[in-house]
């Protein structure tokens, strides 16, 4: 079925099967920061944004999300605030493999426009974001610093 | 120095996290063709009859190929140099499957549906044969290899992949003089290594008709020897190129998917690609050799260590991937830690079994004898009644030293001479136990109630590169702006050797970083590297490129006194400009006229390395755990590793490499369970039921170095990647002991196990 | 993953239900974070998202989810912050991921009764009415007995009380689902005992509330009594046996929270 999806603030039409992911659409559209990484809902590396919100592309349907606005790093190449948070994983060597970054960066960046401070609950919702290359400490300094939270 | 032991940002990581296509998968052609492997539902079995003509017939289906279709030729996936130390006991596709998961048949369609659908529609006939599922009956089991044609199987009756036996001294004669006499036996698990991207390759034939194979893969040049002795191809017309990696820590050392996408597009000329689902990653790809291992310690009262027994029997699953090497290694990287016994002796076996194969992994054995070794020396420590420290002070290994272990225990064959010219173990160990209090915590007395907080203690070795086998060369090319292209076969996986490998080049030639623009392994393009494996990126291919970059600083100088009529004596390049008696050029001018108006020639050096020798890095970890005795949950609280790693050459990488490595070293203690079902199935072969740590599950960690000058290696440098995950089972173990009173032997420590234990202390 | 044939997405609750109980191979799409996991062609999706049903609002002492508001919109609204003590919201928040939650919807947790759910065996022990579009209002003591309903999951209504309530929950990591997850309200001496990933759906316990309620404060009995009459069994994350020790070590805890 044909479908428009709003992605990065542009409107992109496409030919979908009612069961295509909404990570197989946006790789269609040429986002290769979406990425799969496990099929089961259990790793992160799929994060993008639906209306602001971190949401896992691997179990939503693309025809979901008709009507909602999806965000992908790409769409953020020039905010300010992206730009901050790419930097301090880059400074702190927390990029490591990169696979899970963009989807790291946009959970972040998700909860920095929700103002969260205390770093318990940072670190409680990006428990779903799992990295298997840098033992999360690198990156804690990275969002630390972003977050603008102390210990 | 001005350009390495800086914690520069990585040369790829701002693309990356960007999002720009980097991986395999975003490169691959549009238009190829899905590639998709039928598997094997039986533990054992053998193929009577497949019948692929329904599959062949469906729209879109492009080929089928099974058995028949490829040539019998025996070969191993493990991807080391050669000629290979594990046997040659498996074909592309082969009549016998001998675990859930081994490969029946190769699909390639339009479209992924087209390819699923054509998988249901091929026919086969099993016999299904009698699998062997534990480990230590194998050798009394029917044979799961009882084919002819295969090659360097210990014993094929037997099931025995592989076997190894040496001994220094008499180890009974010496454990008899011994006045404490410790036995321990210890279990470990068949961890995953879920790197986040999965097995991916794409292949095509260019327009000389020669194979382009892309493949996210640790090994490059060996993928290319591999397919060109299992499709009968010759090396030639093989093209095998890297892009970005999703991780590997082992589990790309290896030919996995490459083979069947590259004979799908030999046979019909298209571009193909083979992306493995996380089902496939954790089934059919392979993983950590379990071991059972078991160690004797023998010391006098004191508690000087006089001798060290360790047996292993290790389990490599159907196939023998790098069975052998990382039998030995379980010794070679851990007994040398107390060098100064009267006898060693050390024997192990590798049997196969019908589960998933098993191959490399990060810490290769070493993580496997750690866990053993150091869980024993706690046992004797407090039989003796001493500080685990002390213990471990009094035996260790030190700088200026040397063990015979080094010479007679290689890879695969006989070692190398080593004397340790640098070995800062004494003063991780010191540091260590200073940042984390060990003394008052271990002094503590066990606290009653139900959360029980406890600390304990290892220290580990692992090596640079395998002495006089890993080989890594690199080729340095002045460009006409006075940039550099820095061409290497070592195999960026995400570590940053990229960014490594050009602060080396930089600081030997005196450019600024962004001056060298890296590029690695494409098998046409780069000179040949062994990989990356065996921690030994920055220590071989590193020496690779300073000696290609200390050429080219000749190089340059040469062609400065043909420029300026001179003799090379008078003349200076000091990174900027090179410097005549009368006259001086910067680098750019001077290249610019090199290539265009004078002398005209293209300066390009090349160097190559490989170790006379593997200098080990070392570390001591010390742990603090929390344990609920009501559930036998165990959760860690702080773990502080000092790591003595030669001169770190970007320290924020060498930093994330040890975190990283640590938290897979945790996981494999405490989380990372593996079952299988009565048939041989693998059950947690979904990261939904394989869970690996999150960052609430790992608690405080503290990485510290202890810098020590390693002459050998690239401006002092020793290698980093695996040595973080050797310690975590031993340390954690040690600090349940010291926290409950019970030792526990079998990985992971799941809560379950944990209760077990202390119910059995309890006498219930 | 399972295919689906076709699409759609209805504006009304009616049509929804319409469409559901005429197409005998439909299926309603709540966040869809569960379904993917299926391997079933399924000939109609329908999607509930245009039907209104993504609220939570507080009226006359009960509160009302939408059976589309997801499991965030639970931790995030203003209502669970101050009900039940913020209980709810704790719950839901510790729930597998984030990003789960942003999709998981309260409807889809709840009618397909989900084993693992923690949240589920919170609802279990509160005053809660499941609120079908045909058969109407069930209460969750009801529900979780049932046979699965081919009606559409409108809200849930939750009666705020004082009950005094306890939640445990046992996991492996924190990333995971629970090994098992226990809840105990008490209202004087009224106690519901709801026991969840055992692993199967949250179950109500019968005679060990009783014994509470008679009286009976030893420990040992009554943990005896609810590892009796709960049924346990083997997966992946632990053993049957594993599960009824960790119910006594749970129970005993949320004990000592109500009593």
């Amino acid at each position: 079925m044909k479908i428009t999806l709003t992605v990065n603030g542009r409107k992109e039409n496409l030919e979908v099967e009612p069961s295509t992911t909404l990570l197989e659409a946006l790789r269609m559209l040429g986002l290769y920061s979406v990425r799969k990484g496990c099929d089961t809902a259990s790793c992160g590396v799929c994060t993008v944004l639906m209306d602001s919100k971190p949401i896992l592309s691997c179990c939503s349907l693309a025809v979901q999300a008709q009507g909602h606005s999806i965000t992908t790093v790409e769409g953020l190449e020039k905010d300010k605030d992206f730009e901050e948070i790419r930097k301090n994983l880059l400074l702190e060597g927390a990029d490591q493999c990169g696979y899970c970054g963009p989807s790291l960066l946009l959970t972040v960046y998700s909860l920095k426009k929700r103002n969260i401070k205390s770093l318990q609950e940072i670190q409680k919702y990006l428990v779903g974001n799992l990295c298997r290359c840098t033992g999360y400490h690198s990156q804690l300094r990275a969002i630390k610093e972003f977050m603008e939270v102390g210990e | 120095m001005k350009y390495v032991k800086r914690s520069i940002k990585k040369v790829d990581g701002y693309g990356i996290l960007s999002g720009k296509p980097a991986y395999t998968d975003d490169l691959a052609p549009r238009n190829s063709l899905i590639v998709k492997l039928l598997r094997s539902p039986y533990a054992f079995a053998r193929v009577r009859k497949i019948d692929t003509s329904e599959a062949r017939s469906l729209e879109g289906v492009e080929c089928v190929l099974t058995h028949e279709d490829f040539p019998r030729i025996p070969f191993t996936r493990a991807g080391q140099g050669y000629p290979e130390p594990s046997p040659y006991d498996k074909f592309a596709l082969d009549s016998y499957v001998r675990y859930v998961g081994d490969e029946v048949a190769v699909v390639a369609a339009k479209d992924e549906q087209t390819a699923e659908k054509a998988l249901k529609l091929i026919e086969v006939d099993y016999e299904v044969l009698n699998p062997v599922l534990d480990f230590e009956f194998s050798e009394k089991s029917p044979p799961i290899h009882p084919e002819d044609g295969i090659s360097g199987v210990e014993n094929q009756q037997n099931n025995v992949c592989s076997a190894y036996e040496m001994d220094i001294g008499n180890i009974e004669e010496e454990l008899k003089k011994c006045a404490h006499v410790v036995k321990h036996r210890v279990y470990t698990q068949a961890q995953a290594h879920v790197m986040m991207e999965p097995h991916a390759a794409f292949s095509y034939i260019d327009y000389q008709g020669r194979l382009v194979v892309v493949t996210s893969s640790q090994v490059p040049f060996h993928i290319r020897r591999i397919l060109s002795r299992v499709l009968d191809i010759p090396l030639r017309n093989i093209r095998v190129v890297k892009p970005r990696i999703g991780g590997g820590f082992g589990g790309k050392q290896a030919v996995h998917g490459e083979i069947y996408a590259a004979a799908v597009t030999l046979k019909t000329g298209k571009p193909s690609k083979i992306i493995y689902s996380r089902k496939e990653v954790f089934e059919s790809s392979y993983t950590r050799h379990p071991m059972r291992i078991d160690v004797t310690l023998g010391s006098d009262e004191k508690g000087v260590l006089k001798a060290i027994d360790m047996e292993i029997l290790s389990d490599t699953g159907a196939y023998g991937e790098h069975a052998l090497t990382t039998l030995m290694v379980a010794g070679s990287k851990n007994l040398p830690l107390y060098n100064r016994v009267n006898a060693v002796r050390f024997k192990g076996k590798v049997v196969y079994t019908n589960h998933t194969p098993a191959g490399a992994y990060r810490g290769y054995g070493a993580v496997q004898g750690n866990f053993a070794l150091e869980s024993a020396m706690d046992i004797l420590a407090s039989k003796l009644g001493l500080d685990p420290v002390k213990l471990r002070q009094l035996n260790m290994i030190r700088e200026g030293e040397t063990s015979p272990i080094f010479k007679i225990m290689g890879e695969g064959r006989e070692g190398a001479e080593m004397t340790i010219k640098s070995c800062k173990l004494e003063q991780c160990v010191e540091l260590g136990k200073r940042i984390f209090g060990w003394s008052e915590k271990f002094s503590k007395r066990p606290e009653s109630g139900t959360k029980v907080r406890g600390v304990g203690m290892a220290i580990a070795m692992q090596g640079s590169g395998i002495a006089k086998i890993d080989m890594g060369s690199a080729i340095l090319k002045l460009n006409d702006d006075g940039s550099f292209n820095l061409l290497v076969g070592a195999t960026d996986l995400g570590t940053g050797s990229d960014t490594i490998l050009a602060q080396i080049a930089a600081e030997t030639l005196n450019v600024p970083v962004k001056k060298v623009v890296p590029y690695s392994s494409d098998t046409d393009l780069t000179p040949f590297d062994t990989g990356a494996y065996a921690s030994s990126t920055t220590y071989v291919s590193g020496n690779a490129v300073k000696r290609a970059a200390e050429k080219m600083k000749h190089l340059i100088v040469q062609h400065g006194s043909k420029l300026f009529n001179c003799s090379e004596e008078e003349v200076v390049f000091n990174g900027e400009e090179i410097i005549g008696p009368e006259q001086r050029l910067p680098l750019s001018e001077f290249a610019t006229k090199l290539y265009y108006s004078e002398n005209q020639t293209q300066l390009c050096s090349t160097a190559s390395f490989v170790g006379d020798e593997a200098p080990p890095p070392y570390m001591s970890a010390f742990c603090e755990i929390e344990l609920d005795t009501e559930t036998g949950k165990i959760t860690p609280v702080r773990y502080v590793a000092v790591v003595d790693c030669g001169v770190p050459i970007n320290p924020n990488l060498a930093r994330v490499q040890v975190e990283g490595a640590l938290v897979q070293g945790i996981g494999m203690a405490l989380y990372e369970e593996v079952k299988y079902d009565s048939k041989g199935r693998l059950m947690t072969n979904s990261m939904m039921n394989y869970r690996i740590p999150s960052r609430l599950d790992i608690g405080d960690i503290e990485v510290h170095f202890v810098e020590s000058y390693e002459p050998t290696g690239p401006y002092g440098a020793k290698s980093v990647a695996e040595i973080g995950i050797d310690t975590p089972p031993a340390a954690i173990s040690n600090a349940v002991y010291n926290a409950v009173g019970i030792r526990l032997h079998d990985l992971p420590f799941t809560p379950e196990k944990v209760l077990k234990a202390l119910r059995v202390k309890e006498g219930f | 993953m399972f295919k689906a044939v076709d699409y759609v997405r209805p504006k009304s609750i009616g049509e929804a239900h319409d469409l559901f109980v005429s197409n005998t191979n439909s299926q309603i799409l709540g966040g869809g974070t569960y379904l993917y996991l299926s391997k079933r062609t399924i000939q109609l999706l329908i999607d509930l998202q245009e039907t209104s049903l993504k609220y939570i609002s507080q009226k006359d002492g009960k509160i009302r989810i939408g059976a589309m508001s997801t499991l965030s919109d639970v931790e995030e609204s203003d209502i669970f912050k101050n009900a039940f003590n913020g209980l709810v919201k704790k719950v839901v928040s510790d729930i597998w991921s984030y990003q789960l939650r942003n999709a998981a919807t309260v409807g889809g947790t709840v009618y397909s009764r989900l084993g693992f759910s923690e949240f589920l065996t919170l609802l279990a022990v509160l005053d809660v009415d499941v609120v079908f579009h045909n058969t109407g209002v069930i209460s969750i003591k009801d529900f979780l007995k049932m046979p699965p309903l081919r009606d559409i999951l409108k809200e849930i209504v939750i009666t705020e009380n004082d009950l005094k309530v306890s939640f445990q929950v046992f996991k492996r990591t924190h990333f995971d689902f629970p090994v098992l997850s226990l809840a105990v309200a008490r209202c004087d001496d009224e106690f519901r005992i709801a026991v969840g990933s055992r692993p199967g759906c949250a179950l109500l316990a019968k005679d060990t509330p009783k014994l509470l309620s008679e009286g009976c404060r030893d420990l040992k009995t009554v943990c005896d009594s609810l590892i009796r009459e709960i049924p346990f069994a083997d997966d992946l994350r632990a053993s049957s046996e594993y599960r009824r020790h960790v119910c006594g070590v749970l129970f005993k805890r949320a004990l000592s929270e109500v009593l």
